[in-house]
């Protein structure tokens, strides 16, 4: 009987099983790349509100407090988003023909709330508390980002689970004082980790209650 | 379980002498308590893990060298070890339940595995779609979004109140709890109250006002009403007929007071299917007045119901349950669990005042009945007759009591010891106990109850009078038999219809659709496009309670404020806006139609109080007035008995224990809730004892269970109704019990089609019970049964004693050693023996304690459970392939009224129930976490077994390998994309899609609230240098605990339970009445562990079931009646 296969077939045979797993890390590459992206993530993409309102002015330049608008951010899960009162509490004052702030107005006319496109979306299975956060040491600007010197608003971190967990596994690393938790300028100083633990250990952080499932996800 | 079962030695014998037993090591060994066990090594289980001493189960009377042993079954199935039991046994699911069954190829299975393998990466892979936030304009005062905002408020049913106070998150109303100030519930809860927030949200809800068939306005109704009345002469002339639901709201009835002046001419009528005039009647005849009766079941000792299930079906029976209990089990200060939430705030910890109640001071209920109650479940005594048979009974009860007892007649003669040891103990107890009767039977046995009462000088103590709690108390048949004739009369150019469906549910021979069509002009307010509104030309939907105005009397008069929680989600009105409405009341608010009435009431500090009464959720001090009677008044001639009509079958009819009178028959939760006992879902079936099913040729005598669905049709009078059989234990020979509310044919998509209208059979000669013939036909109907479902194979799983027993073998075992959860000790030292990881609890240590002797089995906490934690609605189909999602279920137990070798119809004669919620156990060496591949199920640092859904790939090697089988897998997508659903979802907890497995979480969601609030104060307290409530760390403890803020959250099952029978809180703290129950003494004796010998050591724990039998009667002297044996021969 005939060789079936040429002897040429070895190099194909070789070429093919090894281009195979390459072609599978490739693709595994890939996927886990896009999944990083800010494609999947949003990070650091802009999205257009129906007002194109500047946190740069507003904290940085004016140094209004988060919490004159997110007002539930020290006892709720949510931080609150402010209602068309808080703007007009300024706005029926100054820039009062101002263009931009034309659907501000028109919401405080008609009663018809402002909608704003959600910049932090966390999946529906996790259950962050802001309350338990910013009491705890968390800055806002640990995850929110440099908020002041943003003139658009934009999701500065990944927001995916192992950014989380870095934080869940040494809290310490991140952990400030309570009073300079809505300080924007707030620079860790050089011993952060030795006061990173004195301050985990001031606040009651459980550290190994931070990684249980049910911390997040119930 | 060797060294707890003093009649184990007994075991093998009475195998041997069983004919129908098999041999040891059979799979039939799981029908009863598993043989004992030879160790298999030096180490035993139940040396590993010494549970406090055991009581003999073992009852008085029972005992002696017969060989009878307490063997507990759940089904005839199990009791006769039909071969599909046994098949079906060794199958968590049923065949039906595995997705591939044969026809697919090894090839085509791999195709399918790698393109699954594939697909299920990519799973992972989309964009989140873009959402919005939609800020406020002007944000509410005092809410914050995120957190619930709570608002007292009151649910009617039937014209009676209940106090609830509801959650509500960011307008939506998500959870229903008790108010613990209201006196009908004292914080507890019932199925009904539970599933508001799905009977707001029902899709299925009438949305529009409907003229003649088609859509209409509110405006076009109001001026066709107006035109209308114009048509019949004017308001002067018109003549109106208003039919409502009995009424005890003030407002209400001053609305109604204000149309008799518009409409001169103005009938009301006042109509509920499963009304109390029975009682009312009788309390009439034995008073010589209009009154009402409440019942303090807190000084009662001895309680004798005749045919009464009043822990279910009266309007206080939240408070009656509740009291009931508290002179049962073990008991502390505050009274209530609610109390001691309140007072907890400020730290003021429990008192237990009474570990364990003495014999003398636990209190004993006697059940004469002709279904088989929830009341009968919890009974020491209870005797199963026909309906007819009770007023004999009583008869001679009364007799006895009184000292002019003659002899017995010759049908009561088998009933002659529970006759005289019922009289006597209620003689022996003057002034402390209850006789009350149940509304199905007639008004003389009312009357007689009354008597009995005064004989025993319980009126002023135990039972009192009050002046008649609605403001015109009528005979609802009467009432509605009155309106019937008026029509035939032409009497009537207007009917309104407030409420109600009369055309499902009047009696049929007063052929009320007939009837109604032949009013001229007829309107019909209600939430659903019902039968009635079919027969109407107006249908008006009506606005569920949680979006309106309102108030309303409990069962003892006091009136609670109804608020709304909620703008009406559709084009709806409630009653009172509706009669304000065509009383030309139309301009003024609900709100200020209810305010107003107060104001006119109170005169003075109107805004202050009404703030204060919408806070408390009650007025205080509106409870009707007591009546003082003059001494002997209620003694006064008792009139002739009237018994319904005795015949060799009789047929009973109730109110159904999930949807009631058929009003909540659209309510899926209540649908799928498992029927007390029972454990029928969405249907009803002629229940019947399995004597009654073999005489009646639908089984034979080894397996009356096969019965089970055939169907049969009930002849009363000239009606007729096919509906299938279904034999249950306990039920007296000769009785066929039907459930109302049942075969609605235009309520929604969930009641359509589901059981079988028993109202059908009902006539005004007999609302209650009525003889009947029964017939075989053909066919049979599938009926969805949950009671073989996750059955745990007979292992030792409800335990039960007297507290006699209890007592008397206290002393020789105080000082066994104490074993909490996540320590087995051996002779007093901890031993660790495991191959599961440990873990040390320094911070928080959840736990929870059953206690079964204050379980009544009413369900609330299985419809808490599925509200609070978006537990999906499966279907019958579903269920009857054992897919049912509750998290939380009520195994039913029956203890065996015979021998072994009896036939089953005799063991199941008698047979007691014991309840057992059943939930995730939480246990310290879970099964469950080990066989994960993906660690979706793992042990938090505060004992929890977590379950994460996100990371779930829905293998079920979990719930395999879990012995309680609480786990639960969503095969499908249960959860309904129903827009209108959306808005009820607890948004605390995540809704589960398909693949997914789910179970109890102890509420995990209300422990981290509960955690971060505490730990959040703490931190602020701290900085501000004041101190925080921390938890009581015992001397032995101190050091290896962390100091943590104390907790007094509830789970929800815990907190819609009207007897406090669940208890939870941190292990830690010594002060928590959960550490106190699971370590001090003196409840050792009590407390055990389900499945404890398998070393899962569960966090959950259950309190033995106590019974307080009379001594002067034997167990089971009852039941087994002459004619129980003729059945079975015939």
């Amino acid at each position: 009987m005939s060789q079936i296969f040429h002897p040429a077939m070895n190099v194909v045979a070789r070429a093919s099983i090894f281009g195979f797993v390459i072609i599978l890390i490739f693709v595994g590459w890939v996927g886990a790349t896009l999944d990083r992206s800010p494609y999947f993530t949003n990070q650091g993409i802009v999205k257009d509100q129906p007002v194109p309102f500047s946190h740069e002015h507003h904290v940085g330049g004016l140094g209004i407090d988060c919490r004159y608008c997110h007002t539930s951010v020290e006892n709720s899960r949510f931080a609150g988003m402010p209602p068309t009162k808080t703007c007009m509490t300024c706005h029926s004052q100054i820039w009062t023909n101002a263009a931009m702030l034309e659907p501000v107005r028109e919401s405080w006319r008609t009663s018809q709330p402002l909608q704003w496109q959600r910049v932090h979306n966390l999946p529906d299975y996790c259950y962050f508390n802001h309350a338990i956060h910013v009491n705890k040491g968390v800055g806002c600007n640990t995850c929110h980002g440099p908020v002041n010197n943003m003139p658009l608003m934009y999701q500065y971190a990944s927001l995916q689970m192992r950014w989380c967990l870095d934080c869940h596994r040494e809290p310490e690393q991140f952990i400030r004082p309570r009073e300079q938790v809505f300080n924007m300028n707030y620079v860790a100083p050089t011993n952060q980790l030795e006061l990173g633990r004195t301050l985990v250990e001031k606040y009651h952080v459980k550290k190994e209650q931070l990684l249980n499932c049910s911390v997040c996800h119930r | 379980m060797i060294d707890r079962c003093p009649h184990h030695h007994e075991e093998p014998e009475e195998r041997l002498s069983a004919p129908s037993s098999p041999s040891p090591g059979t799979p039939g060994e799981g029908r009863v308590r598993a043989l004992p066990q030879q160790p298999t090594s030096s180490i035993s289980p139940t040396k590993l893990l010494p549970l406090p001493y055991r009581v003999p189960a073992q009852r008085d009377g029972k005992g002696g060298g017969e060989g009878v042993a307490q063997n507990f079954w759940r089904s005839f199935e199990e009791l006769t070890q039909s071969p599909d039991f046994e098949k079906h046994l060794h199958r968590e699911f049923p065949p039906d339940a595995s997705i591939w069954k044969d026809g697919v190829t090894r090839r085509r299975f791999l195709a399918l595995m790698g393109a699954s393998v594939a697909l299920a990466g990519l799973s992972g892979c989309y964009r989140r779609p873009q959402e919005k936030i939609v800020p406020y304009v002007i944000q509410p005062e005092q809410l914050v979004p995120g957190i619930a905002l709570q608002y007292a408020t009151a649910m009617p049913l039937a014209g009676y109140g209940k106090g609830v106070i509801v959650d509500q998150q960011m307008g939506r109303a998500i959870k229903v709890e008790g108010n613990p100030r209201h006196p009908s519930t004292l914080g507890g809860t019932d199925v009904y109250m539970q599933s508001a927030p799905l009977a707001l949200c029902d899709p299925d809800r009438s949305q529009v006002p409907t003229n003649r068939g088609n859509v209409a306005t509110w405006s076009g109704f109001d001026n066709e009403f107006r035109a209308t009345v114009e048509r019949f002469g004017g308001a002067a002339k018109v003549r109106l007929r208003l039919l409502t639901e009995p009424v005890t709201s003030p407002t209400l009835y001053a609305q109604i007071q204000k149309l008799r002046k518009t409409y001169p001419n103005l009938q009301w009528h006042q109509w509920t299917p499963l009304s109390n005039d029975s009682a009312r009647n009788g309390l009439q005849a034995a008073l010589g007045r209009d009154a009402s009766v409440i019942y303090d079941f807190s000084k009662a000792t001895r309680i004798l119901s005749l045919d009464s299930n009043f822990l279910q079906d009266d309007p206080g029976s939240q408070r009656y349950a509740m009291q009931f209990i508290r002179n049962r089990t073990v008991r502390w200060k505050p009274e209530t669990m609610a109390a001691h939430h309140e007072q907890a705030r400020v730290n003021e910890p429990y008192t237990v005042v009474n570990p364990l109640p003495s014999p003398t001071e636990m209190n004993r209920l006697y059940v004469v009945e002709s279904a088989f109650t929830i009341s009968g479940a919890k009974a020491d005594h209870r005797l199963a007759v026909k309906p007819s048979e009770v007023q004999a009974i009583g008869r001679a009860i009364a007799a006895e009591v009184a000292g002019t007892a003659t002899a017995l007649a010759g049908d009561l003669q088998q009933h002659a010891a529970f006759i005289r040891a019922v009289a006597a103990d209620l003689r022996e107890h003057w002034g402390k106990s209850i006789v009350i009767a149940g509304d199905g039977q007639p008004a003389s046995l009312h009357q007689l109850a009354h008597t009995i009462n005064a004989t025993l000088g319980n009126v002023g103590q135990t039972v009192l009078y009050t002046e008649p709690v609605e403001p015109e108390p009528v005979v609802c048949l009467d009432s509605l038999r009155d309106l019937v004739h008026a029509i035939h009369n032409k009497q009537v150019d207007l009917l309104l219809i407030v409420g109600g469906n009369p055309v499902f549910d009047a009696p049929a021979d007063l052929d009320f659709a007939a009837a109604v069509e032949t009013v001229p002009w007829r309107a019909h307010l209600s939430p659903y496009l019902d039968e009635t509104s079919f027969h109407c030309q107006w249908h008006l939907p009506e606005s569920h309670w949680l979006e309106m105005w309102g108030d309303i009397r409990g069962h003892d008069g006091t009136v609670s404020i109804i608020q709304p929680l909620i703008q009406p989600l559709y084009s709806t009105r409630s009653a009172l806006e509706l009669l304000a409405t065509i009383a030309g009341d139309g301009a003024t608010s609900a709100h200020d139609l209810v305010k107003n009435h107060w104001a006119n009431v109170w005169k003075n500090d109107v805004d202050r109080r009404w703030e204060a009464v919408l806070r408390a959720g009650v007025i205080e001090g509106t409870a009707a007035k007591t009546i003082n009677l003059p001494a002997g008044q209620t003694a006064a001639s008792t009139q002739p008995a009237t018994s319904p009509a005795a015949s060799p079958i009789e047929i009973s009819f109730h109110s159904d224990p999930t949807i009631f009178d058929g009003r909540f028959a659209n309510i899926g939760w209540l649908q799928e809730c498992p029927k007390p006992i029972t454990k029928l879902t969405w249907d009803n079936a002629a229940l019947m004892s399995s004597a009654t099913a073999i005489s009646l040729g639908l089984a034979d005598r080894d397996h009356p269970e096969l019965a089970n669905g055939k169907m049969v049709e009930l002849k009363v009078g000239e009606r007729t109704l096919r509906m299938p059989a279904w034999v249950h234990p306990g039920y007296a020979d000769g009785v066929i019990v039907a459930h109302c509310g049942y075969g609605h044919t235009r309520l929604g998509r969930v009641a359509n089609g589901a059981g079988f209208n028993v109202y059908s059979l009902r006539t005004t000669s007999a609302m209650h019970s009525a003889p009947v013939t029964v017939q075989k036909v053909e066919g049979t109907y599938p009926l969805a049964c949950t009671q073989n479902h996750q059955l745990m194979h007979g292992r030792d799983i409800v335990k039960t004693s007297t507290i006699a027993n209890l007592h008397e073998h206290n002393a020789a075992h105080e000082e066994e050693p104490i074993a909490l959860e996540g320590e087995a000790t051996e002779h007093g030292r901890r031993v660790k023996l495991s191959i599961y990881p440990e873990y040390d609890y320094r911070g928080y240590r959840w736990g929870m304690v059953i206690d079964q002797t204050a379980c009544i089995g009413c369900n609330a906490c299985v419809v808490a459970c599925q509200s609070e934690n978006n537990i999906a609605v499966v279907g019958k189909e579903e269920v009857m392939l054992s897919r049912e999602m509750h998290w939380l279920r009520i195994d039913t137990y029956f203890s065996d009224a015979g021998r072994l070798e009896d036939e089953p119809a005799q063991r199941a004669a008698g047979a007691e129930v014991m309840f057992q919620p059943m939930l995730c156990q939480h246990c310290e060496k879970a099964p469950c976490e080990l066989v994960c591949p993906v660690e979706a199920t793992s042990h938090s640092f505060e004992g929890i077994n977590e379950m994460t859904y996100n990371r779930c790939v829905g293998t079920r090697y979990c719930s395999n390998n879990c012995p309680y089988k609480v786990r639960r897998f969503n095969f499908f997508n249960y959860s309904s994309p129903e827009p209108s659903l959306a808005i009820m979802r607890n948004p605390e907890v995540t809704v589960r899609t398909r693949g997914v497995m789910e179970k109890c979480t102890y509420c995990i969601q209300r422990i981290d609230a509960e955690r971060t609030g505490r730990k959040i104060e703490q931190v602020r307290a701290e900085e501000r240098g004041e101190a925080t409530t921390m938890r009581t760390i015992s001397a032995d403890m101190r050091g290896k605990l962390e100091e943590l803020p104390a907790t007094t959250h509830l789970t929800a099952c815990q907190q819609a339970c009207p007897t406090e029978a669940i208890i939870f809180g941190d292990m830690n703290d010594a002060s928590s009445f959960v550490h106190r129950l699971k370590t001090a003494a003196e409840y050792q004796r009590i407390h055990y562990g389900v499945l404890t010998e398998l070393n899962t050591q569960p966090r959950t724990s259950y309190l033995e079931r106590l019974t307080n039998p009379n001594p002067a009667l034997k167990i089971g002297a009852a039941p087994a009646s002459p004619s129980a044996r003729a059945g079975g021969a015939a």
